[in-house]
């Protein structure tokens, strides 16, 4: 083949590009990283466990670790093959905290020697665990707020990658010929560990509702632990069609109709919120009216009209066809139809996030800017 | 932004002297695609590379906050952290099982964002099979010239060889290449 040809044809390579998901998703991840460690922090004892690691390590390694690239690779293998030192150096690390990073590498080298694609997915799920209880930590320490909502958005951003990087694996198992004697038990587990994780965000959002940046990022870590579990159920069921597993038609209804149940809960929450945002709306015409029309409506509230109206009702119309499909024993469109509404109330849960700020928010009336945030 | 730029030096001068995130930022945005790009023809599957690919951005930033010379190129530096990143990684995972080149391929390749027509879609993937064939010293001059675009001088910085090695190692990797895409 003629050189100019070859060359033609590698030059057509740089088509190749990343996920644009997955890059702006670490973007994030990389920016709240950043920001954790540039913000001030008060001392952490785990800097010094950093130069007793570091004494403690075979002359062999100083060479290698006196350059600054391979430093974490390098401690992290040694801190993960000693053991107790290891674990107990970079485990109870939280984001910002020098030792973190390793924390992280040291788990990536776990998932890197487990074998099979499901076990991968359980591992990344039962990481994005830990992160649920940094961010459980982190909100509980005496810190600047500045550092603690810096933290708790790089412990969410990790969550939301774990959680991505298991629906990977997931994907990789549906799609795996092998057959895996324990194969439906880490599924189901992966399903209800998300779950628990998914509500245990909630939770959080909950009391830190205040800050939208916040809500936002945890927003993102509930939906990516939504469709974790949503494509956990997605591969029992092809697993169970292929006859790779073996599970009995009632307990596959029972897993889908959970999944219908929660999503429908789900949708009631999100039509709660916007009943919220416009009584207030409808409040703040109100006050218009009787004081001449002066008042002004808080940022945004106006629009949920538009983006939302509809959201919530298609959601709900496609989980009803989801559960006639399942009535009917279509298993594979009944998941299908799930995943659809999911997609849908998250949408419409972000609109909800980025309005409930400002429509909470006081509004005076008399000529006098509403105070809208 | 291209090689040095002003714009790439003032970026890195807020970087080091502000701990400026936005400014780095604005690095990744523009060095992220072909980073991961490089990394992905030296791994065997897209999770490899996305992890590599962040791993070398934090370094990075490391580097570029607590190095106590002068950033000349950070494009050098980038494509150096990325290939000493993949060594460890390979160094960490010896023994570990991996799936065959068939496999990683096709997981690679369904995954993909891949622009253009669907028959260049099918000379990408023919051309990609080849590349795999290659020597990794190889693979590596190629991706480098061809698809990356540096030049021989910067090839031989990334690489830490002289211009003149370089030189060869080109020649004797398209002749490799085209032995075997004349298979």
């Amino acid at each position: 083949m003629p050189a100019e040809n070859i060359i033609k044809q590698l030059q057509s390579l740089k088509e190749i590009k990343p996920n644009k998901d997955w890059v702006n998703s670490e973007r994030e991840l990389l920016l709240s990283q950043i920001a954790v460690q540039s913000s001030p922090k008060p001392q952490s004892f785990l800097v010094n466990s950093w130069f007793m690691a570091k004494s403690l390590m075979p002359g062999g390694m100083m060479k290698f670790v006196a350059k600054p690239i391979g430093v974490l690779t390098v401690l992290a293998a040694f801190l993960f093959s000693t053991g107790a030192l290891g674990v107990n150096a970079s485990k109870g690390s939280l984001p910002g905290d020098f030792l973190y990073p390793v924390k992280l590498k040291t788990e990536q080298v776990k998932v890197g020697l487990t074998a099979g694609s499901e076990k991968k997915a359980e591992m990344h799920v039962q990481f994005a665990g830990e992160r649920v209880k940094e961010i459980e930590k982190v909100s509980r320490q005496a810190t600047t707020p500045d550092h603690k909502k810096a933290q708790i958005q790089a412990a969410a951003a990790v969550l939301t990658q774990e959680m991505q990087k298991a629906q990977e694996h997931l994907e990789v198992a549906k799609n795996d010929k092998q057959k895996s004697g324990d194969l439906i038990q880490v599924i189901k587990s992966v399903d209800e560990k998300t779950d628990e994780i998914s509500a245990q965000i909630v939770q959080k959002q909950t009391e830190l509702k205040a800050d939208r940046e916040i809500n936002r990022t945890l927003q993102k870590a509930v939906d990516a632990a939504d469709n974790t579990g949503v494509k956990a159920v997605e591969v029992i069921v092809d697993k169970n069609q292929k006859g790779d597993i073996q599970l009995s038609e009632n307990e596959l209804v029972g897993i889908i109709e959970k999944k219908i149940e929660k999503t429908s809960e789900q949708i009631n929450q999100v039509n709660q919120a916007a009943g919220v945002i416009n009584a207030n709306a409808a409040a703040v015409q109100g006050g218009a009216a009787g004081s001449g029309g002066n008042a002004s409506q808080p940022a945004g509230a106006g629009s949920l009209a538009s983006d939302f109206k509809d959201k919530p009702a298609e959601a709900k119309q496609i989980l009803s066809e989801a559960q006639v499909m399942l009535d009917q024993g279509d298993l594979t469109s009944a998941i299908e139809k799930v995943k659809q509404s999911v997609e849908i109330t998250q949408e419409a849960q972000q609109t909800v996030n980025e309005i409930t700020p400002a429509a909470a928010a006081p509004v005076q009336t008399n000529g006098t800017a509403g105070s809208g945030s | 932004m291209h090689k040095s730029s002003l714009k790439e030096k003032y970026l890195i001068f807020k970087v080091r002297q502000n701990k400026d995130a936005d400014a780095y930022g604005q690095l990744y945005d523009y060095y992220v695609d072909r980073i991961f790009r490089f990394i992905l023809f030296k791994v065997s599957s897209i999770e490899e590379a996305e992890d590599l690919t962040s791993e070398v951005f934090l370094k990075t930033w490391e580097y570029v906050n607590n190095g106590a010379g002068k950033i000349k190129n950070l494009n050098a530096l980038l494509y150096k952290v990325a290939r000493n990143a993949v060594i460890d990684h390979y160094r960490a995972k010896s023994g570990d099982a991996v799936a065959t080149d068939e496999e990683q391929m096709e997981l690679i390749q369904d995954k993909r964002d891949l622009e253009g027509e669907a028959n260049a879609k099918i000379e990408i993937l023919n051309i990609e099979k080849h590349l795999k064939k290659l020597k990794d010293v190889y693979r590596e001059i190629i991706i480098l010239k061809y698809i990356e675009e540096f030049s021989i001088g910067e090839i031989a910085e990334i690489v830490d060889k002289s211009k003149g090695n370089v030189r060869v190692l080109l020649h004797r990797a398209l002749q490799a290449l085209r032995e075997i895409a004349g298979e």
